[in-house]
């Protein structure tokens, strides 16, 4: 026998290909046989593979060889990407197509099962980094929303198990395919059961499994008869397609490590233990299954992408793009004049990037490359030093240094990325083979049969057979200039430090708006921050990392204190959680939540990304906000702020209405706002040279008919009717803005004459029209908004319990600024506060008015009833600052209203309180409640952990609004009925009853 | 004075509304308003009795201490929560005419305006001060208030408005009244009110709290 024949089939997530391989004479030779697409299909806004497609192409390609007169064909190899998997019945019929790992149904689902087995455990069995699509939280997220499905299946087999069942019949779990679902074992290799068990997630259903290089049987007798294939083996290779490529890594000495260089950059070391500890954990490494028993020890970073991405944009510019000249241009360029982190989120999906690299070049005080030349010399040194990084992480964790890097995949052909990758990581480079996975593939299936003996003697034969190419270190980088350039990934050195004269105040600059604000030394973070819409979900407890923000140059008190958390969270070591750390000298800080704030809540939804950009306008009574927005990423780009510039006619609405109600006044009013509107706007637009398409405007009915120029009189008097509530479209034209003609300009309508867009903009936030099961929305802004539904149902009232919470009626209130008591609380008979801004206390807040009420009730000075104890006039909380029986009494108002609210709307849903499954609060008023006293005071008689604060919901909202089409929202609107309190007749009753608090709140811990 | 009126009183001032009530604090456990109501009845106290010796004190109370500042909304909403579990078993006897009252008192908030917590605690002190009162609840029309003025000619006329926007109505109502019946008098109520408001639009007085209404009533008779 002198020629025997294997086929390799690679299914990747964009194609797939039948590749022959025949091994003679001791070397390996390829043959491209059959290729196709492969793509998603999107059922029920759910993403799906159509598996029936992929298996009739995969027989197409069978036939193709089968016609053929080769003979001698020992084996079929299945590899394809990771995580993905169908579930079958016990009829083995698949239940359904598989899901594809994009499939937004695991949204939030990882914080969840957090919650139940702690996410350090879940590493140090599986070894496996947190990433949403693995099969674990798949599964998790199928057992929560579609557990039907799970009932009737029988066995969950990963994609490639899937082909091969449906090839030989056999139900298996190859083992390099089940170690990427992050349900496996790293150090017995074997079904993690307890995670199952404390999941709840059915054990049944995990098949055996099956060592790759073993055969799992012939080919069905239908099949060998619809491909001409008889007697062919169907063999358990690396299933994982990365596994094939790094058995097929020609290696020779000990000391390697590899790149699988595509799109992606997987890069990492094979070892015969999986490497679990805390470094390997904060340092975002992953153990995968290899072949032969070895373990993939390994990280994920960005790859050529950047690079394709730039090609792309040059080809749309009709520029001829010649490869040899490109990167001969880029031969040329000086080094390190333009340095980029690759894994930054700014170059995961821009609609341009090589604005992407000029902005991030600009931002980091670089110079802007220009030329073709430079932009390629920028992407491949960025690359080449990333990888420098990650391989020096290697080597932290690994007794003897990497010696030489083997690069495989359609990658390794960049020699000038090789030749810089190795410039970088000081060792020998070794590029190739290109097509290691189809030949990892084959040699699995090859010593499956027993033609090779085992790996290390196949990678004997790839070297022969295959062409490498090996890079030595060229000294054009010092060890000096390289360390400095390193650095950039850590730290991007700030320019100006210059210090102040002032030795108490300090500068922090917050990145990506390049606003620079003074603070005093030791000022909390939390209070610089939470100006710029940051949210502390777990209340500053420092466990949850939703306030992270990253640390760009300088650092804040006592980082290793920062470092133990971000360890525990997860979170890459330049992370710093904003919530617990305090500013001690200069630096600077990227925030990235201003980039994702859009999503910055755990509720499931989507947008279809649009091109260009456009801003979101929340016009409140008293400040405006507005946000520029990209509308392919949902990214914010720049946030801007001010104040209503009607408060000179009055703080409240009446009296905005009141001013409004003549022709005069209605015009002034209209004027003042929307000069500012348009102030706002030019001052995100200033200098970007961006195409914006849309500008949407949320706010109270009020602003709404102001700034249209309708008539307030009806919002005067009950019953508040008015002909104009429906969304309005202007020409910039029309509004005297001096904008481009075809931008959009649409105020949202009102829900209905006293709900204006801005509780529709919070109904979308917090998508309770979607939901099955009762949310509410209270908004405590001025007016107290409460809105209770789902998908059915929604009833919205207002209340008048908003001024106490914003200071006013409050003897000594404020807002939530610098001097304000934000939060109180008690511990060896005396009372602790916090004051924002960190300087002597001016006032209080309406979260200190909340702590200060719950504390003094729990040390006997204010009785159940709200009446402070022996007839006192004030009760001192810090500094100067107090509060008197009657704040006491404007809070029992305030909170009664709430609940009273909360209860009619219940009542009129015929529903109980229990059946509202999540409260969400809206404002900047939450940033520093503490839900804990608000649920033991009565605020909200919902139970604590049902209780998310989502910001400022009007501006998520309009965010949201932005990638509308239509503005009718006849679907929701039609669901939607406002309920006025005032002419409800059992209102007052449960008002006076809920004016107290309970007498649990004694017994309960302080 | 008869302890338990002296009791009941207390519970009046203090919104100690029956013995299940928790609140006041001091008072958890005791009978409150509706059980010594009951009971003073039992104990043939006469109605105009408890009336005026005991549901009228405890509201010229928590009255006087809201004048002074040192009571505030919540306790006088409680107050008269109190006070309604009296008038519960007093009421038949001012239906049967036995009590004799001191007159007839017409009372509701303006057109457009659907504020009534006020409008409810004036209320609850004229009746405990021994008015019979109409109330004709929120968002009234100024030919409602001319029409029950037509089956109480001898009323008085009392408005509240909360708004700013709204309390414009009180002058369209009053001239409405006066047109039909000049000696009517009419007094208004409200937080954004103020005596010259009420000169402004032809009324015959403001006042900022119940119980200084109540004194001047009882004085004007």
């Amino acid at each position: 026998m002198n020629e025997s024949n294997y086929i390799a089939v690679d299914f990747g997530a964009g194609s797939g290909r039948v590749i022959l391989g025949s091994i003679k004479k001791n070397k390996i030779f390829l043959k491209e046989v059959h290729r196709f697409k492969n793509k998603n299909i999107v059922e029920n806004d759910h993403i799906y593979w159509d598996f029936k497609y992929l298996f009739e192409e995969l027989i197409k390609g069978l036939k193709k060889i089968g016609d053929t007169n080769i003979q001698n064909i020992q084996g079929i190899g299945i590899d394809t990407w990771g995580v993905d998997y169908g579930l079958i019945d016990k009829d083995g019929e698949l239940l359904a197509n598989p899901f594809a790992y994009r499939d937004s149904r695991t949204n939030g689902i990882m914080e969840e099962v957090f919650n139940i087995v702690p996410t350090k455990e879940i590493y140090e069995k599986t070894g496996i980094q947190f990433l949403q699509f693995n099969t674990l939280y798949q599964l998790f997220a199928t057992v929560k929303y579609n557990n039907s499905i799970l009932k009737n299946a029988d066995k969950l087999l990963f994609m490639p198990d899937l082909f091969n069942y449906y090839l030989a019949g056999k139900i298996l779990s190859e083992y390099t395919i089940a170690s990427t679902s992050k349900m496996l074992n790293a150090t017995d290799k074997e079904w993690e059961i307890k995670l199952f068990e404390s999941l709840s997630l059915p054990i049944q259903i995990l098949p055996n499994i099956i060592k790759p290089g073993k055969v799992i049987g012939k080919l069905l007798p239908e099949i060998q008869k619809n491909t001409k294939l008889f007697d062919v083996d169907v063999i358990a290779v690396g299933a994982h397609d990365t596994a094939s490529a790094v058995a097929a890594v020609p290696s020779q000495s000990k000391n390697w490590a590899y790149l699988s260089s595509g799109t992606w950059s997987l890069i990492g070391i094979e070892t015969q233990e999986p490497i679990i500890n805390e470094k390997s954990y904060q340092y975002e490494f992953t153990n995968e299954g290899g072949v032969e028993g070895t373990n993939r020890f390994l990280k994920n970073t960005m790859g050529l992408w950047i690079l394709e991405q730039s090609i792309k944009k040059w080809k749309e510019g009709n520029k001829n793009i010649n490869y040899d000249t490109l990167f001969g241009e880029a031969q040329k360029v000086k080094p390190f004049q333009f340095i980029i982190d690759p894994d930054d989120s700014s170059f995961l999906n821009p609609p341009d990037m090589l604005e992407a690299i000029d902005n991030y070049c600009e931002k980091t005080n670089q110079k802007i490359p220009t030329e073709q030349g430079e932009y390629v010399r920028c992407i491949l040194e960025s690359l080449a030093l990333k990888y420098r990084f990650t391989i020096e992480r290697i080597n932290n964790l690994i007794p003897n240094p990497i010696e030489v890097l083997h690069i495989v995949g359609g990658g390794s052909q960049n020699e000038l990325l090789d030749q810089f990758t190795s410039d970088a990581l000081g060792v020998p480079v070794v590029a190739g083979p290109v097509e290691a996975t189809a030949i990892g593939n084959i040699l699995l299936q090859a010593i499956a049969k027993g033609e090779i003996g085992n790996v290390s003697e196949g990678r004997k034969i790839i070297k022969k057979s295959f062409h490498q190419k090996k890079s030595y270190l060229v000294k054009y980088i010092t060890g000096k200039e390289l360390i400095k350039r390193q650095k950039h990934f850590l730290i991007i050195k700030q320019n100006n430090s210059y210090r102040l004269m002032n030795k108490e105040k300090i500068k922090l600059r917050i990145e990506p708006l390049g606003k620079e604000v003074q603070v005093i030394k030791g000022t909390p973070l939390k209070d610089v921050v939470y100006q710029y819409g940051i949210e502390f979900p777990c209340g500053g407890e420092g466990y949850c990392g939703g306030c992270k923000v990253k640390l760009l140059s300088g650092d804040v008190r006592d980082p290793e204190k920062h470092e133990e958390l971000n360890y525990k969270l997860g979170l890459e070591p330049e992370y710093r959680l904003a919530c617990i750390s305090e500013v001690n000298e200069d630096i600077t800080l990227e925030i990235p939540q201003l980039e994702s704030i859009i999503l910055a809540d755990n509720s499931l939804y989507s947008f279809t990304p649009k091109c260009g950009f456009g801003i979101a306008v929340d016009l409140g009574t008293t400040t405006l906000v507005a946000q520029l927005v990209d509308l392919s990423n949902g990214h914010v780009m720049g946030v801007q702020t001010s104040r209503n510039p009607q408060t000179r006619f009055g703080s409240d609405i009446m009296s905005r209405v009141m001013h409004g109600m003549n022709e005069n006044g209605r015009e002034e009013s209209k004027k003042l706002i929307r000069e500012e509107i348009y102030i706002l706007v030019k001052k995100l637009l200033k200098e970007k040279k961006i195409e914006l398409k849309k500008i949407v405007i949320v706010g109270n009915t009020v602003m709404h008919h102001l700034f249209c120029g309708f008539d307030v009189t009806p919002l005067s008097s009950y019953p508040f009717d008015t002909a104009n509530n429906h969304s309005v479209e202007f020409d910039t034209d029309r509004l005297g803005w001096k904008l481009e003609e075809n931008i959009k300009v649409v105020f949202v309508k009102p829900i209905a004459s006293f709900i204006g867009s801005d509780i529709l903009a919070g109904i979308l936030a917090s998508e309770m029209h979607l939901n099955s099961n009762l949310t509410a929305l209270v908004d405590l802004g001025t007016n107290g908004e409460i809105v209770v539904g789902n998908k059915e149902k929604i009833l919205c009232a207002s209340t008048a319990a908003g001024p106490a919470f914003e200071g006013a009626n409050i003897k000594m209130g404020m807002s939530a600024m610098s001097g304000a008591i934000a939060s109180v609380s008690s511990g060896n008979g005396k009372l602790d506060s916090h004051v924002i801004g960190n300087q002597e206390p001016m006032g209080i807040c309406g979260s200190g008015l909340i702590d200060s009420v719950k504390v003094f009730i729990q040390n006997n000075l204010v009785d159940i009833g709200g009446a402070i104890i022996n007839d006192k006039d004030k009760l001192m909380i810090g500094g100067n600052v107090f509060i008197t029986q009657k704040d006491i009494r404007e809070f029992q108002l305030a909170k009664a209203a709430i609940v009273a609210g909360m209860q009619i709307l219940i009542n009129k849903l015929n529903r109980n309180l229990d059946d509202i499954t999540r409260v969400y609060i809206a404002g900047g008023f939450g940033n520093y409640l503490n839900l804990k006293n608000v649920t033991d005071l009565g605020m909200l008689e919902v139970r604590e952990e049902r209780i998310r604060k989502l910001g400022n919901t009007a501006l998520i909202g309009a965010k949201m609004l932005l990638f509308y089409d239509d503005y009718s929202f006849n679907n929701i609107l039609q669901k939607v009925e406002h309920v006025s309190l005032d002419a409800d007749e059992s209102f007052q009753d449960i008002f006076v009853e809920k004016m107290f608090f309970n007498e649990t709140i004694l017994s309960i811990s302080k | 004075m008869n302890e338990l009126l002296e009791q009941l009183a207390i519970c009046i001032e203090r919104g100690k509304v029956n013995l299940q009530s928790p609140f006041p604090v001091d008072l958890k456990g005791q009978e409150g308003a509706d059980e010594l109501t009951k009971r003073a009845i039992e104990n043939s106290i006469p109605a105009e009795v408890i009336l005026n010796e005991s549901l009228m004190v405890g509201m010229q109370k928590v009255g006087d201490k809201f004048e002074e500042g040192k009571a505030f909304i919540p306790d006088m909403l409680i107050a008269a929560k109190a006070m309604n579990a009296a008038m519960v078993h007093l009421k038949p006897f001012f239906e049967s005419g036995e009590v004799e009252l001191k007159g007839d008192f017409i009372i509701g908030t303006v057109a457009g305006d659907l504020h009534d917590i006020g409008k409810n605690i004036v209320r609850m002190v004229l009746t405990g001060g021994g008015w019979n009162v109409i109330d004709l609840g929120t968002d009234v029309k100024a030919e409602k208030f001319v029409a029950t003025l037509k089956e109480y000619p001898n009323a008085f006329i009392g408005m509240s408005a909360l708004l700013t926007t709204t309390m414009m109505q009180m002058e369209v109502t009053t001239k409405a009244i006066k047109e039909v019946s000049p000696a009517t008098k009419v007094f208004v109520g409200g937080a954004p009110l103020s005596q010259e408001f009420s000169d402004r639009i032809g009324a015959d007085g403001y006042f900022p709290d119940p119980n200084k209404f109540v004194k001047y009533l009882s004085q004007a008779i």
